[in-house]
């Protein structure tokens, strides 16, 4: 995994509060909220209905004006803004509704028209693109069919269209594909991917969908006003498929995996480099998810290197669990990046697992002390 | 192109429900005739108002200077008119006589109130080209030419009916065309010489004077004059001063102009109140679908466009039919109240400019609750 390269930031929350009402009915919808998307990054948000997450979107989609704190899009400052400034500045933001609201008046091409027309395309060019971006998501056949003509999902890839016609660099969506089947979910959903890949659009979906979740380079929950986990779902997933390898977590179920990957840090270590050094106090346990190392046991003067660590490998867990030093010391061979659970956090997943007997010997037993 | 785009938008919106489109023009269309109804009374009143003023054909008139209008009776000495010849540059100075009194139908008796006017035969100074036709037999005592459009009720009257006219017995040699108002039914023209023989006229007492100067005179320095001559005894007014003096005591002192020209106003407020109602709805239905427009980066004035611009077509719209069916009420009201009902151009370009401007401003209205909107709701 490489983390070496920094990505230009898309969108940067940073310390945003916001109220809703006044006076007495004064309720607080977001609780000093950070959150930073990338450039190409598609950023799924969930949580439970009135956590704050549509607040959030709305904000970032300068439909609502910043209170207390700040949201910057692709550098631009959004608090402070005028309501002109705001409506121009939804011009590059494609939003995706839960209710389409396509106007009932125009066919599917005219609907996605409006859209165009705002910017500085040539009118030749209208129809064309339109009917391009329609054919996109599958409804070449239906470009002169008004909405009430059209299923309840032909409207929302019609409402799709609409959002992406202008290949927007923010692309902000509210169930984009509750109303659609798995092939045309999978189908938007796709899109969705090249214009994050190819435009190096920032694309945040609020959904439920778990359909869609692997879509997603990040989960964010959100409970009552906070971001309450920032998952990244790449790492994650790589976390916890070398924690399943590891007899302590073998037989957990995936949320608790998720739980305990999400607890984990980045920690990244130059060749050559002591990760843990034989005789130290444990205090971590360590995924190795790039590079490789090696596992020295020093006896009396002898130093012997027992084995050599590659990419998917774990280690550090026995010190945690015997509470004893570390048995052995990790180099680094090559440049190697880790993620590391602190011991307090290990532990604690394994109780809440398994009795810590059942736990120890089972781990012993494979390690042959 | 711009303003195109905008109003085949706001085409397409309304023509969505052609049903609704047809049911909200005909709202505008009630309002539409309402208008021209009043205004059509409003123009009838007046323009029979003036119906005799614009027959007369003098340089100069001259009334008492407490005679409102016509139709008030105060006379002057018909001294003053030989005072006035010998003003220099005056040619002509004859007296016309009017008198209100009863005409009676010649089938059924039946009296009706009209205006009798007494010309100078050789010298009428009025637009009536019978005067001229039937002159010699006017000169025969009891003989009248008889007002064509006097309404219905006056009779069947031909050359030759006879009749009594102020209880004497008169005999019509021929029609002249006139037109009955609100004053009167209609209007009886007969010789100077005759008309003293109607009771309690006198030749001393003269409604009205009417001057012609001599050839090469300036009317206005021969009015100065004859101010000069008799400045508080006499007023010195041209025709169309008459005409514009009696339009302006129809419409805005008597009761008959002030309630049509009120139920022209009305007719307006009831436009706009209906014309708000129908854009109203339409802009309620249509709101998330707005707040749509606004949200994906359409500027305000995108919207307001919009929905002026379904205003004006929603007053175009009407207006067509509303005049259609004016058109027809005008000939049916014309035939039934013998009221002059002109559906000209100026009047015709007024009520759509009023029909226009009430929909617009209905539709200013309306757009309050647009721009309330919030595209933040749409999450």
């Amino acid at each position: 995994m490489n983390h070496a390269a920094p990505r230009e930031v898309a969108i940067e929350v940073a310390g945003v509060n916001h109220h809703y009402g006044k006076g007495e009915a004064r309720k607080q919808a977001l609780f000093d909220n950070h959150l930073t998307i990338h450039r190409g990054e598609i950023v799924i948000m969930t949580g439970p209905s009135g956590s704050g997450k549509t607040t959030l979107l709305t904000l970032i989609g300068t439909l609502r004006g910043v209170q207390e704190g700040s949201i910057k899009v692709w550098g631009r400052e959004l608090a402070g803004l005028s309501a002109l400034e705001q409506v121009k500045m939804r011009r590059d933001i494609g939003f995706i509704f839960q209710a389409h609201n396509l106007l009932d008046a125009l066919n599917a091409r005219q609907n996605v028209r409006m859209a165009i027309e705002l910017t500085d395309a040539p009118r030749a060019e209208f129809d064309r693109r339109a009917d391009a971006m329609l054919d996109a998501v599958g409804l070449s056949h239906r470009l002169t069919y008004k909405p009430r003509n059209l299923s309840i999902g032909q409207r929302q890839r019609v409402a799709i269209a609409r959002a992406l016609v202008n290949q927007p660099r923010v692309v902000l969506a509210d169930e984009p594909t509750a109303a659609l089947d798995k092939e045309s979910g999978a189908n938007v959903v796709a899109l969705l991917r090249k214009l994050a890949d190819e435009r190096g659009s920032a694309v945040m979906i609020v959904t439920h969908d778990n359909r869609i979740l692997n879509v997603a380079d990040r989960i964010v929950n959100m409970v009552d006003g906070h971001i309450v986990s920032d998952i990244r779902l790449k790492e994650t997933m790589a976390i916890c498929a070398i924690l399943k390898k590891c007899a302590v977590f073998k037989d957990m179920s995936p949320s608790d995996l998720t739980d305990i990957a999400q607890k984990m840090r980045s920690e990244d270590f130059a060749a050559g480099t002591t990760i843990i050094r034989q005789g130290d106090t444990g205090d971590k346990f360590y995924v190795l998810a790039g590079g490789e190392a090696q596992v020295v046991i020093e006896s009396g003067r002898e130093t012997r290197g027992v084995a050599t660590l590659k990419e998917g490998s774990f280690f550090g867990e026995v010190a945690l669990l015997r509470d004893q030093p570390r048995n052995a010391t990790v180099q680094a061979l090559t440049p190697v990046s880790t993620f590391t659970l602190s011991k307090e956090n290990f532990l604690a997943a394994v109780k809440a697992h398994k009795s810590f007997d059942e736990q120890l010997s089972a781990q012993l037993f494979h390690r042959g002390g | 192109m711009w303003f195109f785009r905008q109003f085949l938008l706001a085409w397409r919106l309304l023509a969505d429900r052609p049903g609704n489109f047809a049911l909200s023009a005909l709202g505008v269309a009630f309002a539409v005739v309402i208008m021209f109804t009043e205004l059509g009374f409003l123009n009838g009143v007046t323009d029979s108002s003036i119906n005799f003023a614009r027959r007369l054909d003098s340089d100069l008139v001259v009334v008492h200077p407490q005679q409102e209008h016509l139709k008030s009776g105060v006379e002057f000495p018909l001294f003053y008119l030989q005072q006035i010849r010998d003003v220099p540059g005056v040619a002509v100075a004859l007296p016309l006589y009017t008198s209100a009194n009863y005409w009676a139908n010649p089938q059924d008796g039946g009296r009706n109130r009209v205006l009798i006017i007494g010309v100078d035969l050789d010298n009428p100074m009025l637009r009536v080209p019978q005067i001229a036709t039937y002159g010699a037999e006017l000169r025969g005592a009891d003989t009248v030419l008889f007002d064509r459009l006097a309404r219905e009720e006056l009779g069947q009257v031909a050359p030759g009916t006879r009749s009594r006219l102020a209880g004497r017995p008169v005999r019509v040699v021929g029609l002249f065309t006139l037109g009955p108002n609100f004053a009167y039914e209609g209007h009886v023209l007969m010789s100077t010489r005759n008309f003293m023989q109607l009771p309690n006229q006198f030749a001393k007492d003269v409604d009205l004077g009417l001057v012609r100067v001599a050839a090469g005179e300036d009317i206005e320095t021969v009015r100065r004059r004859i101010r000069e001559r008799l400045p508080t005894q006499v007023e010195v007014l041209t025709p169309r001063e008459i005409v514009q003096r009696e339009s302006d005591v129809t419409t805005r002192k008597a009761p008959v102009g002030i309630v049509f020209g009120l139920g022209l106003i009305v007719g307006f407020a009831i436009g706009t109140v209906v014309c708000y109602q129908i854009l109203f709805n339409e802009v309620s239905d249509h709101l998330p679908q707005f707040a749509m427009i606004k949200a994906i980066g359409h500027l305000p004035r995108f919207l307001s466009a919009l929905v002026l611009h379904e205003a004006l077509i929603l007053s175009l719209g009407g207006y067509l039919v509303g005049f259609l069916a004016s058109r027809g009420l005008y000939a049916l009201l014309q035939k039934q109240t013998a009221l002059l009902m002109d559906l000209t151009l100026p009047r015709a370009v007024l009520v759509l400019a009023l029909t226009s401007g009430m929909c617009l401003l209905a539709g200013r209205l309306a757009l309050r609750k647009v721009q309330a909107t919030d595209p933040a709701d749409l999450f």
